[in-house]
């Protein structure tokens, strides 16, 4: 869906950019967190290298909000600002929710892991999805 | 809030895609004002204002006041 939003005519250079770059470190961060489980999991690598592994997915989400920072300072159309703004905090909203719902469900440590990964992939297609439907009823 | 943003629109034969690139903003943001769906800042009303030579409140009316005057 972001790949798609990146070479969507409809939206501006600055949109696309920002939806490259953010598609750009979600996917990193969804590599490093499986390879961090990966190590955990199967390799013999020492526990302070696990620890170094498991926190290096958070460089890549920092970056991510960087990017949606940048892209809101830079958007200089002010509805669609506000689109985006309320289409974030369903994502953000979603996510927690789904997280409260997981937490009930999952009492494995191994399930954080996969809640991590999941709450990216939640929090981008429920960010997405808001963002359409607002762009359609705003048509 | 009202808006005479239609009838000023359709005086100058724009479509919304016309006025949305004058005022460089998207399609959806100048339907989102004429609908009354989406008020606009103080800087794109005074844009609004200088492109179709009028003061703001000749643009825009408040719901409240009723057309009566400003407080």
């Amino acid at each position: 869906m972001l790949f798609f939003g990146c070479r969507n005519r409809n939206f501006s250079p600055l949109q696309r950019r920002s939806l490259a770059k953010f598609g750009s470190l979600m996917l990193l961060a969804v590599v490093m967190l499986t390879v961090a489980h990966e190590a955990a999991e199967h390799s013999t690598v020492s526990k302070s290298m696990v620890m170094v592994l498991d926190l290096l997915p958070a460089f890549p989400i920092m970056l991510m909000i960087r990017v949606v920072s940048q892209y809101l300072t830079q958007e200089t159309d002010e509805f669609i600002r506000l689109l985006v703004m309320r289409s974030l905090l369903w994502g953000i909203g979603t996510t927690m929710v789904a997280d409260i719902a997981l937490s009930a469900v999952a009492h494995d440590p191994r399930a954080l892991h996969f809640a991590v990964v999941y709450n990216i992939d939640v929090f981008t297609v429920t960010a997405m999805i808001a963002l359409s439907l607002q762009l359609r009823r705003a048509q | 809030m009202k808006n005479r943003l239609r009838v000023l629109r359709a005086e100058r034969n724009w479509s919304q895609a016309d006025l949305a690139e004058r005022l460089q903003v998207s399609r959806q943001s100048v339907n989102a004002i004429e609908t009354g769906r989406f008020d606009p800042s103080l800087p794109l009303a005074f844009k609004l204002g200088k492109l179709f030579d009028a003061r703001i409140e000749e643009i825009f009316e408040s719901e409240a006041e009723g057309g009566t005057q400003a407080k």
